[in-house]
């Protein structure tokens, strides 16, 4: 490697270092030592060692290092060399490789390109394959991007929007059914609410009280319709957030399929009840169709609380140990469990 | 260099398209502003056999040059992938690494065909700067050659390489990287190498 430098500079020395043109030529070349100066100080001996193995166009070498010391304090970042370094290259190389083309090449490949033409193949019989298509893609990038997204956001948010009937997916049917769903939106929640917490006179007490249970329905229908997106999709494009919770709220053994069974099975039972009186009453209503729907989640939940409670009376004991003992006791008494973790903070709440 | 390169993408594809309605010497045009950068980087795949590569690459080119459809820019992705092609072609017949370091014959060589000192500086200091590109690790060292000497973007490259963009960057950043430590530790090689090399990282 090194060999080069002398035996370069040896054999147009003459050449060289007649001229003051070099000198255009010196800033391409500090940008290569440059470069190399900010991750180490030993790219000064080294420019010595260089000058002063009796290289004879010793001027060059010298105004090289002189660019070496200038640059060597700013060394401190040595974290990342690479975008520095390529501008430096880019330059040196853009610089000078405009200069090699080798005639008898050019004059090959103009033959070719002759005998193409005459030959007819750039008109016809020129298919672009799509190697062949090097034009800017951004706006099929982007539009694939869409069509991806909204595939994806589709399926997760389907689920929910079928669990979920009178959430925010539910907007735009409501909207094609009924032209006066918007105002329904602002009225649902402190109609829902009041039927829930059964008081109109609503100020601090019952505001705590409402911010404390909408939560409730919410988690178990949304577990819910992740379980149905989970029975439709098969698992693997779930996302992971969904996944996750619904592990999570699966417990420390973490069988969700059977957890998801059990959620839709009560789902099942309590939507019969709920939501089937609640589908047929609404119809041209439009803010109705929420106000039955938080009955159906209150309804939905409640049996769910109760049910879990009555099916498992011990694990429900050992939640409240595990509360009042802390997490030592939480870690033993959950393990055996399972299934208790996932009902305790809904039954906790 | 970003500027210069897109007024010269820009006259690239004009001479492209021009090349493509049967201008012989927009064809020479392209050639000339292609070649170079395609030469530095076949010489870092196939090492002295580049011309011969470039040589069939730009057959290829000349008759496929109907079906191309793109910009300047991409007319420098499109015959970096022909020449790239034709270059595992020959690796594959040679069922060889491709050679390293193989520019110390061009430095015997290039001066010559210059007439200003200055030329002939830069050309050794290019000829430097493709002897350490080529030193580099296969994949480090393509993705560096097809960044800085053919002057593809990102994408360009990734898409040449048929790999992911990521890839490419990781590559690029380590090859640079690993670049930066031996130009430092290049000229004392002899003297303190392990040190220098050391000191480097």
């Amino acid at each position: 490697m090194n060999v080069n430098w002398p035996r370069g500079d040896e054999d147009d020395s003459g050449r060289r270092t007649a001229g003051g043109g070099g000198a255009s030529a010196l800033p391409e070349v500090g940008a290569l030592p440059e470069v190399g100066a900010r991750s180490e100080a030993g790219a000064l001996p080294a420019a010595e060692a260089v000058s002063a193995s009796g290289v004879p166009p010793a001027a060059e070498v010298a105004p090289a290092s002189g660019a070496r010391t200038a640059s060597a304090p700013p060394s401190a970042s040595d974290a990342s060399p690479a975008p520095d370094v390529l501008p430096a290259l880019d330059e040196l190389i853009t610089a000078a490789s405009s200069a090699e083309v080798d005639a008898d090449g050019q004059a090959a490949a103009l033959a070719a390109f002759r005998a193409a033409r005459d030959s007819g193949a750039h008109r016809q019989g020129a298919r672009t394959r799509r190697r062949d298509d090097w034009r800017p893609r951004t706006h099929a990038r982007i539009a694939w991007r869409a069509v991806l997204g909204t595939l994806i956001a589709g399926l997760t948010v389907g689920g929910v929007a079928v669990a979920v009937s009178g959430g925010p997916g539910s907007g735009p049917d409501v909207d094609s059914s009924a032209p006066a769903a918007t105002p329904a939106v602002p009225q649902r929640e402190p109609e829902s609410e009041r039927d829930r917490a059964g008081t109109p006179d609503d100020l601090p007490e019952p505001g705590k009280e409402r911010s404390a249970r909408p939560s409730r329905p919410g988690d178990v229908r949304h577990e819910e319709a992740l379980c149905r997106s989970l029975d439709k999709v098969g698992g693997k494009a779930l996302d992971s957030a969904a996944r996750q919770r619904l592990t999570e709220a699966a417990g420390p053994q973490g069988d969700v399929r059977a957890y998801c069974a059990r959620l839709l099975a009560e789902a099942e039972r309590a939507g019969t009840a709920g939501r089937g009186a609640s589908t047929k009453e609404p119809d041209g209503q439009g803010a109705p169709t929420k106000e039955p729907d938080g009955q159906g989640a209150a309804s939905t939940k409640e049996p769910d609380g109760q049910g879990a409670a009555s099916t498992k009376e011990p694990e429900e004991q050992g939640a409240f140990t595990k509360q009042s003992d802390g997490q030592g006791a939480f870690t033993k008494q959950s393990d055996g469990q399972g299934a208790s973790s996932q009902n305790d903070p809904l039954a906790d709440r | 260099m970003g500027q210069q390169a897109r007024a010269d993408d820009e006259q690239l594809g004009a001479a492209v398209v021009r090349a493509q309605g049967g201008d012989e010497q927009a064809f020479a045009t392209a050639y000339r502003m292609v070649q170079p950068g395609l030469l530095g980087y076949l010489r870092g795949l196939v090492g002295d056999e580049a011309e011969d590569v470039a040589a069939d690459a730009w057959l290829e080119i000349a008759r496929d040059l109907g079906r191309f459809k793109g910009d300047g820019a991409g007319f420098r992705g499109w015959t970096a992938v022909i020449a790239r092609h034709r270059a595992l072609d020959l690796l594959r017949r040679r069922k060889a690494r491709p050679q390293q370091s193989t520019y110390e014959s061009d430095l015997l060589e290039l001066p010559g065909a210059h007439d200003t000192p200055a030329e002939a500086l830069e050309t050794l200091s290019t000829a430097r700067a493709l002897a350490l590109i080529a030193e580099l690790p296969r994949d480090q060292a393509e993705v560096v050659l097809l960044r800085v000497v053919v002057g593809l973007d990102g994408p360009s490259v990734a898409r040449v390489l048929g790999k992911r963009q990521g890839a490419v960057r990781m590559a690029a950043y380590r090859g640079l990287k690993r670049l930066a430590g031996r130009i430092a530790a290049e000229p004392g090689v002899t003297d303190d190498g392990p040190r220098t090399l050391g000191e480097a990282r």
